[in-house]
This record gives C-alpha cells, sequence and structure tokens, in this order.
C-alpha cells in the first residue's frame, strides 16, 4: 500500500494500523525529531539512551495507535509518550538522585572559561530540575501534568522550576 | 497560569533559541521497524511472507518424498526378509515340526515337477529345459545323500514305493509319500 506523503496522521495512522510499513515510516520522518528533540533535552546531551528511549516510545505508540482518541494532535501524544519514557529512564538510572550533579549551574558559578550557551546550561541542570523545566517551560505542561507524569505533588514541581530558573539565569548572567 | 509560572524575559529569548528538533541518526528508522516486526505491530515484507510459504510449501514437498523413499525402501526390505525367510525357513527343534517340512517339502517338490513335466512337454523348444532338468535330479541326488544320515529305525520302516497304491493310507501312516 502506497502511503502518500501529504497524507494527514490520522490517515496514515489508519494505514499503519491496515500494516503499511510506508505509513509507518512517514509517520516516523515526520514526528521523530520533535519527539527525540524533547528526549534529549530531559535526558541531557550526553546521555546515549536517547535513540534507544525514541525507538521504545514509537513501539509504545505503535501498540496503543489504535486507541488514541486523537483529542490533541498527534505530536504531542508523541511527545508525551517519549517524555515519559525518558523520565522513566531518569527514575531507574537513580539519576534524580543526581541533583548534586554539576551543581555549579545552581551555585552561580560558571566554571573557568564561561562558556556555557542555553543548550549546556540546561544540560548542566540536576535532572529533576531540567526535566521541570522543559516539561512547563518548553512544552508548555501544567505543573499538575508535570507532577502527575513525574509521580511527584504540584508543589515539588513548582519549587523545581524556580530552582532551575534561578539557575538557569545565573548560568547565563 | 500565575505569575511564578510565567517564563522570566531574561530566559525566554535564550530558551526561545533552543533548536526544537534533533534529527534521527541514519538507520533508526529501520532500526524501529524491525524492532516493531519483531514484536508484530508490523508485519513482514511481502517478499518476506512468499519466502515463508515457499519455505514451508518446499519444506511440506521434502518431508513427503523422505517419507515416500524411506517408506519404499522399508517395504522392498520387509519383502526381501520375507523372501530370505521362505527361501530358509527358521530350524525346527522338534522332530514332529521337522518331519512336517520334509513332508511339506517333498510334495512341494514332487508338485513342482509335475508342473514342470507338463510344461516341458506342451513346450519342448523352452531354453532353460535342461537347466530345469539337471536342477531337479540334482536336488534328488542331494536329498539322497541325506538319507543315509537317518536313524536306523527310521530306513528299516522306509519302503520305496512305485505307485501310489501301494502306499498306506493318510490315516494309519506316519510318513506321508509323495
Amino acid at each position: 500500500m502506497k502511503a502518500p506523503p501529504d497524507a494527514s496522521d490520522r490517515a496514515l495512522a489508519r494505514q499503519y494500523l491496515d500494516g503499511s510499513e510506508a505509513a509507518f515510516r512517514l509517520l516516523y520522518r515526520r514526528h521523530t525529531p520533535r519527539m527525540r528533540g524533547v528526549v534529549l533535552r530531559l535526558l541531557g546531551h550526553n546521555a546515549h539512551e536517547v535513540d534507544d528511549v525514541v525507538q521504545e516510545s514509537w513501539l509504545r505508540a505503535c501498540a496503543a495507535l489504535d486507541r488514541f482518541r486523537w483529542e490533541s494532535t498527534l505530536c504531542t501524544w508523541l511527545c508525551g509518550i517519549g517524555a515519559h519514557a525518558a523520565l522513566e529512564v531518569l527514575r531507574r538510572n537513580e539519576r534524580w538522585a543526581g541533583d548534586a550533579a554539576l551543581e555549579f549551574v545552581a551555585d552561580g558559578a560558571p566554571p573557568p572559561g564561561d562558556g556555557l550557551d542555553v543548550a549546556r546550561a540546561l544540560d548542566a541542570l540536576p535532572p529533576r530540575q531540567r526535566a521541570v523545566m522543559v516539561l512547563h517551560d518548553l512544552e508548555g505542561y501544567t505543573h499538575d501534568e508535570i507532577a502527575a507524569l513525574m509521580g511527584i505533588v504540584p508543589g515539588t514541581s513548582k519549587s523545581q522550576l524556580t530552582h532551575a530558573r534561578h539557575a538557569m539565569r545565573s548560568a547565563l548572567r | 497560569m500565575d505569575d511564578d509560572d510565567r517564563l522570566p524575559p531574561e530566559l525566554m529569548t535564550p530558551l526561545a533559541s533552543l533548536s526544537w528538533e534533533s534529527a534521527a541518526p541514519p538507520g533508526e528508522e529501520d532500526r524501529a521497524v524491525r524492532a516493531l516486526r519483531r514484536r508484530g505491530l508490523l508485519p513482514a515484507p511481502r517478499w518476506q511472507r512468499y519466502a515463508a510459504y515457499a519455505a514451508g510449501v518446499a519444506a511440506a514437498l521434502a518431508l513427503f518424498v523422505a517419507g515416500n523413499i524411506t517408506g519404499a525402501s522399508r517395504a522392498r526390505a520387509r519383502v526381501e526378509q520375507g523372501d530370505a525367510a521362505r527361501a530358509w525357513p527358521a530350524p525346527v527343534s522338534n522332530l514332529r515340526s521337522a518331519e512336517l517340512r520334509v513332508q511339506r517339502a517333498g510334495s512341494e517338490y514332487v508338485g513342482a515337477l509335475v508342473q514342470f513335466a507338463a510344461l516341458a512337454r506342451a513346450h519342448p523348444a523352452t531354453p532353460g529345459l535342461a537347466a530345469g532338468r539337471e536342477s531337479a535330479a540334482t536336488t534328488l541326488c542331494a536329498a539322497a545323500v541325506q538319507l543315509p544320515r537317518l536313524s536306523s529305525a527310521v530306513s528299516a520302516e522306509w519302503t520305496p514305493c512305485d505307485d501310489e497304491a501301494s502306499a498306506p493310507t493318510r490315516a494309519d501312516a506316519t510318513i506321508h509319500w509323495f
């Protein structure tokens, strides 16, 4: 079955569910860059699990695609699955505990050379702060949604965001 | 969204400059397709399905041919075994069975000779007539050579006969005449 490149997400999803590999490939090419961007931000650019997480996210999405109700865009839904999978990896690797990592950012003491751009400053945030900031300030999630996604209370999400912003301001000053 | 939620202006510009997208490395798409197939979320490509059907048919054919060959060779072996068993009957362990076998073999020999003689008369020019005659005579000689081995008691009772009328009746005979 040939899938037209300009077909809508919904049409492609239907074709994929009918067994079309071409339709899946089109969806993959269309949405992977955005999903990978989210995963990359959450895991940090040094994380080597990014591509595994993206693949796992696609597998979950494809397994659940027939139950997707199309109340949001497919891209938003896919990015949510990617974010969820990335947070699972962070939790599994116990990187939540790594809040001391690169604390120089939070302390407002950039390393010698001061070459931090905004991406590196974001990567240097402790994982939990980075996750909250990415989800809230970049992806537009509410604190309630973040709390549900990360298994924390909304107040914690707010405080993590405050810390993250403070750290970012310090790093970018 | 309350004031705390609003992105501070000094962070808005830097964060807006971040790239939102990240292209997947080459090969990741194919890896995802393979993973989907492994989990049964995507059917195998058509050529693979055809190859699987062809392999199935080939396997079934191979199984059929192998079964046929095996069956035929077993049947042949069984027939050969049967032929061998008929040619060389198993040795008997008692005198009565040996006596019965002598009777049966004698009857068969005589019956075969009668048939051979009739056919020889009807087709005197048939090749193999001399060989058949020689075979009959050789068998008789071989049997005669074995006779002195019988016990004296049996030898004493044994009387050659010329015709069926002088032979004892079937009811009281211990030896059946041919």
